[in-house]
């Protein structure tokens, strides 16, 4: 049956007995999962643990092998795109651009796009509108990227690895962006494997590994349940 | 659609603009050269009665013989850098496709608000206009070169010998053998042909895609196995609608003036039902394309 209503009082993102098979491999394995709206949530788990296959799917990159995910009650189309603001884990930004050109294809294709707050924090990293994203760093374009995800007033922020691969400092940056900029009612789903650095901004957290779900809960239950950390016990249950 | 398509040919524009200044730069360049060489344009008649016009170096002796081969040379130069052109506009409408959205492009391309379908159109409409755009470039080019006094002069003169009577005849037969709805016909035909090859050049590459390894190559053999199949299909409907779309010509003896306007008359209806058959044809497989392509990516999408 083919959805086409938007949900605005559902679950921000739905799968069932949602699989991704890659050849042999199966990247996610009839996932069953339920992300609340108005939460913080962690996906986390070791690499290639399924993290950017679920996060990818919801965008609309990968087709699924089986199963299906809902997004806002949808199925992955045009009008789901324009309800997720999905922050990739590698630079997907037309190079030749200058920043003025994609601050004004964001806000000719995004109608929830803010441009004077994406210009404001742009101001402040000291990136200027003439600035060409080819002569930038790689780590200054993650954070123009950034900065053009966290500037949409999306209903689903889906945030793939943000701070892997950055300094501590960057790190800091990233996470008080997220944290100062998403709209309240909004879900965020910040996938990564570096715990201890969004531990304290999760509401919920998913922990995904080889394709299954080992754990959805959120987490000041799980710390007074276990009485142990989200980092200890993900190395518990991951321990190699 | 018209966001997609201003950012498409932005993205292009810097791309072809270039290319252009090349062409040009080529064509002013050679036809210099040639300015500065003292030419001849001989006018010759072919035992079919056709005339033929040929230019060349002037004189004779050694400067003259290096001349003719510095002129051969800019001539050539010119003529590869016009196919050339053409070359880069196929590279770039590929290119385009399959960095922008196949690539990591393709991670900003497919999470926009926007249809399967209006992509492939933003994409086609503009490699389509581009296309022709090179290709009028191209004619400018071969006319920036080849405009010179004497030979418009040559040709001026070889006109006029033809008699009015005579035009009057050339026009009533060009007027049979292309009627008016033969025009639109072509125009129509141009538009389907030239973007219903595109979405078939994106469907090739989408299932290309799909494969794991080897995308570019499985991506070519996708396309000889499309035109493959739509040659045989192509030809067995050509089979089938032309008794009934064309009228075949009679076997008509041409004694006379009048026999001639009805043979002219006879190939233009045929032609005309001819190049109908085509359009139809062009016109399934260009749907065809698009919803093979459009139905590709929206299920089989996996960008890694």
């Amino acid at each position: 049956m083919e959805r086409s209503e938007v949900k605005r009082d559902g679950p921000a993102l739905e799968c069932r007995q949602l699989s991704k098979i890659y050849g042999a491999v199966r990247a996610l394995d009839q996932v069953d999962l339920t992300i609340r709206r108005g939460r913080i949530v962690g996906l986390l788990g070791p690499n290639g643990s399924g993290k950017t296959t679920l996060i990818k799917t919801a965008a609309g990159l990968l087709s699924p092998s089986a199963g299906e995910l809902l997004v806002c009650g949808q199925r992955p189309s045009a009008a789901t795109k324009g309800l997720v603001s999905y922050l990739p884990e590698r630079t997907y930004l037309n190079d030749w651009m200058r920043v003025e050109d994609i601050l004004s294809m964001f806000r000719d294709f995004y109608r929830d796009f803010d441009l004077q707050k994406a210009e404001e924090m742009l101001f402040r990293l000291d990136i200027h509108r003439l600035d060409r994203l080819r002569t930038m760093s790689k780590g200054t374009r993650e954070k123009v990227q950034l900065i053009l995800v966290m500037s949409r007033k999306a209903e689903l922020y889906l945030l793939d690895e943000p701070i892997g691969g950055v300094d501590p400092a960057a790190r800091e940056f990233i996470l008080s962006t997220i944290i100062g900029n998403y709209s309240e009612e909004a879900t965020v789903v910040i996938s990564t494997h570096l715990i201890r650095d969004v531990e304290q901004v999760l509401d919920d957290v998913v922990f995904l590994g080889y394709g299954h779900v080992g754990l959805a809960a959120p987490v000041e239950e799980l710390r007074e349940e276990k009485g142990k950390s989200i980092d200890e016990l993900f190395r518990e249950i991951y321990r190699c | 659609m018209n966001k997609l398509l201003k950012y498409e040919f932005r993205a292009t524009l810097r791309l072809y603009l270039p290319l252009y200044l090349v062409m040009l730069g080529f064509a002013v360049l050679g036809r210099f050269s040639l300015w500065g060489v003292p030419w001849k344009v001989t006018v010759q008649e072919d035992l079919v009665g056709w005339t033929n016009l040929s230019v060349s170096v002037a004189g004779t002796g050694v400067g003259n013989e290096v001349l003719a081969i510095l002129l051969n040379i800019v001539l050539t130069g010119n003529v590869l850098v016009l196919l050339g052109a053409m070359v880069v506009h196929f590279i770039i409408t590929l290119q385009r496709f399959w960095k922008n959205l196949m690539g990591d492009e393709g991670y900003l391309m497919f999470t926009l608000p926007v249809s399967t379908g209006e992509l492939l159109w933003s994409k086609a409409i503009c490699a389509f206009v581009w296309g022709v755009v090179t290709a009028l470039m191209v004619l400018l080019s071969v006319l920036v070169l080849a405009w010179h006094p004497q030979l418009v002069q040559a040709v001026k003169q070889e006109l006029s010998t033809i008699a009015p009577e005579e035009w009057q005849l050339i026009l009533q037969m060009l007027h049979s053998v292309l009627p008016p709805v033969m025009w639109l016909i072509l125009v129509a035909e141009a538009v389907i042909s030239g973007v219903g090859g595109l979405f078939l050049l994106y469907s090739a590459m989408a299932i290309g895609h799909t494969v794991k390894n080897h995308k570019v190559l499985a991506s070519v053999g996708a396309y000889g196995i499309i035109s493959m199949v739509l040659g045989t299909a192509a030809s067995l409907l050509m089979n089938l609608l032309l008794p009934l779309m064309a009228g075949i010509p009679q076997d008509i003896q041409l004694n006379s003036l009048s026999d001639l306007l009805l043979f002219s008359y006879q190939i233009g209806r045929f032609m005309t039902g001819i190049w109908l058959v085509a359009l139809v044809i062009d016109l399934l497989s260009a749907i065809g394309g698009f919803l093979l392509a459009r139905h590709l990516l929206n299920t089989q999408l996996n960008l890694e």
